[in-house]
């Protein structure tokens, strides 16, 4: 198998050499491992490779996608054709403008990659989830039924016809555990998900014992009755389901579609003032993090809403063709919990690392 | 590749696995999306993996690779091995396999037309009639898209049974979802059709009438009204009894969840758990349905199950390793995304059985109630047997007589409450097509549906 770098380069110069007017070549190649916890013992592990490409083509204004594995040459031959009699097809995209143009990447990223997970053996791996079951289990009348711990070491490259070439590795961690309690006459249920990109920032046996208490402390709820009014305080987990609202609302993609409640809303209050919410490709062991997105883009971090104002959309480079603006680095295919599979999707419109800014009171004194 | 998976058991078995299987995939994917008369995606994909599981044990080792060649697969079959061995090491009971008949089949998805015979612009030509249709609708649609997608999977797969097995799905898809707006209210139409067909699929569809339909129902929600709450009757439109069945009594009736007693239904077989209206299966053979497989990933053919049969709760979905545990049979319920992923139990086609009820009976016999119309997300809870449903839309019903039309209906309760109360169940019957997650991932193409299904139930909205 050749590097990562000259098999993109191979495909770029097939599809020139073709006619191609521009050309995107994405590849990606990906090792994960996993533990599969059942029963409160490992049920399952799993040892994965695959190694992909996803090609854009463009003919003028007729844009083609083609994707598929690659373990030779041949492969890449296939895709380079199969893009092009996408791309011959009568219709054009009106609203695509241009591929990326390159820039320097500069600064550095932090915490994207770690050796150390890349290196940890299977049998530590399997140790490690064992660690979040024991702890859990410490706790009187509580099992782990179901739990998960994957691991993902991987390498991209994305290089197109106006001299993009960004290399990144990374490293990916996702834990996700269940406790179960039970009493005589009820049973509750924990659940906690972890992300990191370094296996050894996740206290396994700290996972344990939250998702024992949450199991236990669901034993204790009563039904809600009444009518649901007033002022609700959500945990930082449940918050974050928020953030699936605004990163659709401040997606350039839905702006461009129509469909966002926020059009022409920039610079205008859309949240109370206590409410901020950044987008940081850089963030330090961001599951996204990396110098650029997997469009070759530079990666920043902005305010997406500042005291409650709609300061910025998120931008890939489609949709900032149509907006005529800049890219703001946030044309993703690599998925948040797992990488594999991720060249067979171009790059689309999505968040890096969305994070609500904290406050200053304490959740003691909110209540 | 046979041959090659062959190789691959043989060694699992030399190596000291109990239990081997190999499967060979190809999947190859078009997608077609217009958004707004113009063409955003137009995509293809082609993948190829081979996945190979070895049991030890108390555990499962998995190995995959899309590197083709034979010493890969070596190299994954005994790394599978090595994997099994160290799970096993905590392991406190033995995984069991009861040894099934083997097979040696070969099998051909029964279409009529198939996509791949189709030119690329007459797929183009009817996804921008549904976009040209929704466009035509009304003036106040202001944002459309429209979709296809057609899919070829091939796989091959051997097992140390002794069985050899070649099989190929083909799914034809397609939807349409408009935004219509006035005085700054935005709402939504949706509808979608797919199945393991070929093309005949969109033959037999006038993407007029589809992409017009879609484009009024969101004009129509403008001048919807907020629904009324509390308990109340209600008559859910198959769709949304697809829901009850597949997100809350489907995935509470996988083997494994019971098992690991994770399922409300765990200690259900035996008992009524509905009205005696109510019967529910899981049929994988159903002709053209969107979920239906010959064989599931661990090539166990596909089957019938009943999961409640006249209110009474009769058994759960089946692999291979959850019938022996339960001392069953397997239902061909173990399945699998891709060769990137592991076998769970899984649903395939999940309905209601139909009844004896016309809508308009059910609607001029409820004196006070609503009809709920279209699920837009529902609630998956094999744990809590929750139920959580939000209907696109609804009318309310008074005097046996639909009146007011309303929008953003929320439908929950406990699903065995909802079912308890069921006293009329509807005679027409339809499946909706849609991927299916385990938890949060490991996506598969199932059905659900059923009949329209009156009962009392929590309803609310904004």
């Amino acid at each position: 198998m050749q590097e990562l770098d000259s098999l993109a380069s191979l495909a770029l110069k097939k599809a020139e050499k073709k006619g191609a007017e521009q050309v995107e070549a994405f590849i990606l190649k990906s090792h994960i491992r996993s533990v599969y916890i059942e029963g409160s013992s490992p049920r399952l592990t799993d040892d994965k490779f695959e190694t992909g490409l996803g090609l854009k083509l463009c003919l003028g204004k007729h844009v083609g996608f083609a994707s598929g594995t690659i373990n030779q040459e041949k492969n890449v031959e296939q895709i380079v054709n199969e893009a092009f009699s996408i791309a011959k097809t009568p219709q054009e995209d009106p609203y695509f403008r241009s591929l990326p143009n390159a820039e320097k990447i500069t600064g550095e990223i932090k915490e994207a990659f770690s050796k150390e997970t890349v290196e940890i053996a299977t049998e530590e791996i399997v140790a490690k989830a064992m660690e979040v079951v024991k702890g859990a289990e410490e706790a009187k009348d509580v099992k782990v039924p179901l739990g998960m711990l994957r691991l993902a070491n991987y390498s991209l490259y994305v290089t197109n016809s106006f001299g993009i070439e960004f290399g990144h590795r990374g490293t990916m961690v996702f834990a996700y555990f269940t406790a179960k309690a039970t009493s005589s006459d009820k049973a509750g249920e924990g659940v906690e998900r972890e992300w990191s990109t370094r296996i050894g920032t996740i206290d396994f046996d700290k996972v344990g014992k939250s998702i024992a208490n949450r199991a236990l402390a669901t034993l204790k709820a009563e039904s809600f009755k009444g009518e649901l009014k007033g002022i609700s305080l959500i945990d930082p987990v449940e918050a974050s389901g928020l953030l699936s609202i605004i990163e659709f609302a401040s997606s350039s993609e839905q702006v461009n579609k129509g469909r966002s409640p926020w059009i022409n809303k920039l610079e205008t209050e859309v949240a109370s003032k206590e409410f901020t919410v950044e987008d940081d490709g850089r963030y330090p062991g961001g599951i996204r993090s990396a110098l650029a997105d997997d469009e070759g883009v530079q990666t920043f971090r902005k305010a997406i809403i500042e005291r409650g104002v709609l300061k910025s959309y998120i931008y890939d480079s489609y949709n900032a063709g149509i907006a005529g603006v800049r890219a703001t680095g946030n044309g993703f295919r690599r998925g948040t919990t797992s990488v594999e599979g991720s060249f067979t999707r171009s790059a689309v419109c999505a968040y890096s690392n969305m994070i609500i800014k904290p406050g200053k009171k304490t959740p003691e004194e909110i209540i | 590749m046979i041959d090659e998976l062959q190789k691959a058991i043989v060694l699992a078995q030399k190596l000291g696995g109990e239990f081997a299987d190999a499967r060979f995939e190809t999947q190859k994917a078009k997608q077609i999306n217009v958004v707004n008369g113009s063409i955003r995606t137009f995509s293809s994909i082609e993948r190829s993996g081979v996945a190979i599981r070895v049991k030890f044990r108390g555990a499962w080792g998995l190995a995959s690779t899309t590197t083709l060649t034979s010493d890969a697969l070596k190299t994954a079959t005994r790394n599978a091995f090595k994997l099994a061995k160290t799970a096993n090491t905590y392991s406190k009971e033995k995984i069991g396999i009861n040894e099934t008949t083997f097979l040696k089949k070969k099998s051909a998805a029964k279409i009529k037309i198939d996509p791949e015979n189709i030119n690329t612009e007459e797929k183009l030509k009817f996804v921008f009639s549904l976009d040209e249709a929704q466009k035509a609708a009304d003036k106040r649609i202001v944002s459309r898209t429209s979709n296809y997608v057609e899919s070829l999977k091939n796989f091959e797969l051997v097992n140390s049974f002794g069985s050899q097995l070649e099989w190929n799905e083909i799914r034809t898809s397609f939807s349409a979802m408009s935004i219509a707006l006035e005085s700054g209210k935005r709402e939504m139409g949706f509808d979608n059709m797919g199945g393991t067909v070929g093309y005949e699929l969109v033959k037999e569809t006038d993407p007029h009438v589809f992409g017009t339909d879609v484009a009024k129902g969101a004009v129509e929600m403008l001048s919807a009204v907020k629904p009324p709450s509390g308990l109340i009757t209600v008559i859910v439109d198959p769709d949304i009894a697809g829901v009850l069945a597949h997100e809350v009594m489907g995935h509470a009736s996988e083997a494994d969840e019971a098992i690991r007693h994770r399922s409300f239904l765990s200690d259900a077989i035996g008992k009524t758990v509905a009205s005696n209206l109510v019967t529910m299966v899981d049929n994988g053979t159903i002709a053209g349905a969107y979920g239906s497989i010959p064989f599931d990933s661990e090539g166990t053919p596909s089957s019938r199950t009943v999961i409640i049969e006249k209110g009474v709760y009769k058994g759960f979905l089946h692999s291979l390793e959850t019938a022996a545990a339960l001392n069953s049979n397997p239902t061909g319920n173990g399945r699998t995304q891709d060769y990137n992923r592991r076998v769970w139990v899984r649903m395939t086609n999940t309905f209601f059985e139909p009844g004896n009820w016309k809508l308009e009976e059910m609607i001029s016999d409820t004196k006070k109630g609503l009809l709920a119309l279209k699920a837009i997300s529902g609630m998956e809870d094999p744990v809590g047997g929750g139920f959580q449903v939000r209907a696109l839309k609804g009318y309310i019903i008074e005097n046996g007589e639909k009146k007011n039309l309303v929008r953003g209906l929320s439908l929950t309760g406990k699903a065995l409450d909802i079912l308890k109360t069921v006293d009329s169940v509807g005679k027409e019957f339809q499946l909706t097509p849609g991927l299916c997650g385990k938890g949060e991932e490991d996506y598969i193409p199932v059905t659900s549906g059923g009949s329209y299904m009156r009962a009392k139930i929590i309803a609310g909205g904004e």
